[in-house]
């Protein structure tokens, strides 16, 4: 997992594809270990209650979320964990939500402007699920929402995605506009890097 | 391992996703879960008549000894009364509407620690015509539900009639999928890779 970790900086955005019969929250656990021993500022976005789905799979082994050190941005949902900063809904209209999402999470990034923030936006399928087979909506939605997550340069962030819950089209539109895709099955795998492999 | 010991593993604030397919053994599944929990402690969800198939199979396989008027019941659509009925909800309004007024409803009726079975979980959202998003009502509904030590919920879907993305969509929740489909049920999402195996009804 460390290894995996260690791949990666600042300006990056990698897919995280789930097989929902795994175990994603691992995946999220070690991660949020990994950048909390680095003391790096942690965002979650928790797409309805995602971050809770997580959370009572991990009680189930034994391990607990550190809370009380993320920020949260709540997305729908009725759980609330975390220090929630804001709330905005998938419901919203396209640009209306990126605004609201901007204001609510400036003052954060503002407050670490020296240091590489790590965004873990957490149920991205379940954004989509009710456009996914509309491609205007999706195109619309790719535009105004999600690649604009693909470029500030101090800024890491994690899609989570259940591959199960989302159709082909829609993933492969995603996984063509990030830097980096990891596979979660029985084990974790990447598959897509920046560099040309030769 | 058999279906009763693994079920025995499943603690309060669980969810549990059982998947079969039209010609498994699905109602041998509801039966061993009465059993194991006990009928006084159980409650279930019939959706569109589904859970009177269940009772009628079981009756007429003889695998039933005991009166199914014990069991309660809460019928969501569907028009065969059986079991003793706590409640009956029309399935065509918002299933925000009906989840809520499901939910007061138990806990006035049938306070204290409880099994909720949902037989006919896939009905919902088919039944409706803004499907996505009904599809994602319920399983808000799940995830709010998952880690109320009150409550282990257990979800039947038939995969053959299932809309694919909702099935993934309650897996996710779900801390335990269960498979059935010809003569064969398997454990393919549990919190411990051990448990993963194919049980014995």
């Amino acid at each position: 997992m460390r290894k995996i970790l260690e791949k990666f900086g600042g300006g990056e955005s990698v897919l995280v594809e789930y097989n929902p019969l795994g175990h994603p929250e691992m995946f999220f656990y070690r991660a949020l270990e990994y950048y909390l021993e680095r003391s790096l500022p942690i965002l979650v976005v928790d797409i309805m209650d995602t971050l809770h789905i997580f959370n009572e799979h991990l009680k189930l082994v034994g391990l607990h979320l550190p809370l009380e050190k993320i920020t949260v941005v709540k997305e729908d949902g009725r759980i609330r964990l975390g220090n929630i900063i804001g709330e905005v809904s998938s419901k919203e209209e396209f640009s209306y939500h990126a605004a609201r999402y901007s204001k609510i999470v400036k003052p954060f990034f503002m407050a670490h402007k020296d240091k590489t923030k790590v965004i873990f936006v957490l149920g991205v399928e379940k954004f989509i699920y009710p456009f996914q087979h509309d491609p205007r909506t999706l195109e619309r939605y790719f535009e105004t929402i999600e690649r604009p997550l693909v470029a500030p340069e101090n800024k890491l962030t994690f899609l989570f995605i259940n591959r199960d819950a989302v159709n082909p089209r829609a993933l492969k539109s995603m996984e063509a506009d990030k830097s980096h895709v990891i596979e979660i099955d029985e084990d974790v795998k990447i598959v897509k890097v920046p560099e040309v492999i030769q | 391992m058999k279906l009763p010991e693994y079920f025995k593993k499943i603690k309060p604030g669980e969810a549990v996703l059982v998947e079969y397919t039209a010609r498994s053994q699905a109602p041998l599944i509801f039966k061993d879960i009465l059993k194991t929990f006990g009928i006084e402690k159980t409650l279930v969800i019939d959706v569109a008549d589904i859970g009177m198939t269940f009772k009628k199979i079981l009756d007429l396989a003889g695998m039933w000894n005991r009166d199914f008027s014990e069991v309660k019941v809460i019928k969501l659509g569907g028009k065969i009364k059986w079991g003793n009925v706590l409640g009956h909800y029309d399935i065509y309004t918002d299933p925000r509407v009906f989840i809520e007024k499901m939910g007061s409803m138990v806990e006035s009726k049938f306070p204290g620690r409880r099994v909720v079975v949902a037989l006919g979980t896939e009905r919902v959202p088919i039944i409706h015509s803004d499907l996505k998003r009904v599809a994602l009502d319920l399983a808000e509904c799940a995830s709010t539900k998952l880690g109320d030590p009150s409550l282990i919920v257990i979800y039947f879907i038939n995969r053959d009639v299932a809309e694919g993305e909702f099935i993934g969509i309650m897996r996710d929740v779900a801390t335990r999928v269960i498979l059935a489909d010809e003569g064969r049920i398997k454990i393919i999402k549990s919190p411990l890779i051990e448990d993963m195996e194919t049980l014995k009804p």
